[in-house]
């Protein structure tokens, strides 16, 4: 599990939550310098792609054992599982059947609630989006990267139940941030 | 996956897999192991050889990786391309000047960077690492090698439609600043020279 470093804190780099639209307002905001390189000559993109509509989160730096404190921007678990498996159907252009999914465990669909672990960890809903950014310095609103091209999956009532099970501790952990008002200070 | 190394030092390389593997280093030596992560040595009397590497079971190479070795000069897979699902590394390698993968099309991530005499690099069919399980979208990089712009065109010329949102970096090496990146572009990829 990887961490954004910024100078004041680090913010969790979770997959489907944002992770894109965070790591660009990162770089122009604190690493300028890295958003200039990839900004210039030296860098190619394909028709109708530039810097801002690329996927940039490789050149954040990042660290596994965050040594401030930690932001958390956290996404309702079922949504955000659809929107992971709808993406890795896009992106690799196979169809990949939820159980299948849930059994590689890709990236994009790893569970949110153990990028927690640590102290000095304050978790934001989704629609605290705002406060997060605020706490982080980051522009708000962030900008729109990567934002999902392919349909999201309708699930079947087992299919439901696999993704229940699955991430048992990130729907637990999600109605807790629900509870007190989209901020939670963990643990 | 044959290579040719010439010398009388040690030869090193690793490998994953999920079947058995021989080895068969073409001095009449013969070296066997587990599925797995394997660590290969090997000393050679001074000659030019051939070893090969190859699954003896049914299984996946999941991750083949040649660094720092001074004596290999090029590296041939010419394995069936359902055969390799991993992560394919060259790095250090002073004397290497060809790899040559027949087919690349179902390999996860390919970095061949920072071989100083390197001048030809086959990967026909690579699509980049974003289907793959801990794709955290990083580049496949094959910088710092001696490619002209002839080479690194040819190997835009063999890559794949890029999964999406894939990176090839070519820079470092003296083609860079004149070789045509719209060739990869227009298959979808960023390239950075």
């Amino acid at each position: 599990m990887n961490y954004f470093i910024l100078p004041h804190c680090c913010i969790a780099a979770i997959g489907k939550n944002a992770h894109s639209a965070i790591a660009q307002a990162i770089l122009r905001r604190y690493y300028p310098e890295i958003w200039a390189e990839i900004s210039g000559p030296h860098y190619h993109y394909p028709e109708g792609h530039s810097t801002a509509t690329w996927l940039w989160q490789s050149k954040v730096p990042r660290t596994q054992t965050p040594d401030r404190p930690v932001l958390a921007l956290l996404r309702e678990p079922l949504e955000r599982f659809l929107s992971g498996l709808a993406w890795l159907r896009w992106s690799r252009q196979v169809e990949i059947s939820v159980e299948a999914a849930l059994t590689e465990s890709p990236f994009e669909l790893w569970p949110q609630a153990p990028y927690l672990c640590r102290l000095n960890t304050i978790a934001y809903a989704f629609d605290r989006t705002d406060y997060f950014c605020a706490a982080a310095q980051l522009e708000y609103p962030l900008p729109h990267v990567n934002v999902g091209v392919a349909p999201k999956p309708v699930l079947a009532d087992a299919d439901r139940d696999l993704v229940w099970n699955h991430y048992a501790d990130d729907f637990a952990l999600y109605e807790q941030l629900q509870d007190t008002g989209g901020i939670l200070l963990w643990p | 996956m044959t290579a040719v190394v010439v010398g009388t030092q040690t030869f090193t390389f690793t490998t994953s897999s999920t079947a058995p593997v021989k080895v068969e280093w073409g001095d009449g030596a013969v070296d066997t192991a587990a599925a797995g992560f394997n660590n290969w040595s090997h000393t050679y009397s001074a000659g030019t050889y051939m070893p090969q590497a190859e699954l003896t079971g049914a299984g996946q190479w999941t991750n083949i990786t040649f660094s720092s070795n001074s004596l290999v000069t090029t590296i041939d897979c010419t394995d069936e391309p359902a055969s390799f699902t991993g992560n394919f590394g060259v790095s250090s390698c002073s004397a290497l000047q060809t790899v040559n993968i027949e087919d690349a099309s179902n390999y996860s991530i390919i970095n061949i960077a920072s071989n100083a005499a390197l001048a030809s690099i086959a990967i026909p069919g690579y699509r980049g690492q974003t289907g793959t399980s801990s794709s955290s979208l990083e580049s496949s990089s094959f910088s710092s090698n001696n490619l002209n712009s002839g080479a690194i065109n040819a190997l835009f010329d063999d890559l794949g439609t890029a999964f999406p949102f894939e990176q090839v970096i070519v820079s470092g090496n003296p083609g860079a600043a004149t070789c045509n990146p719209s060739i990869a572009t227009s298959k979808g990829w960023a390239v950075r020279t």
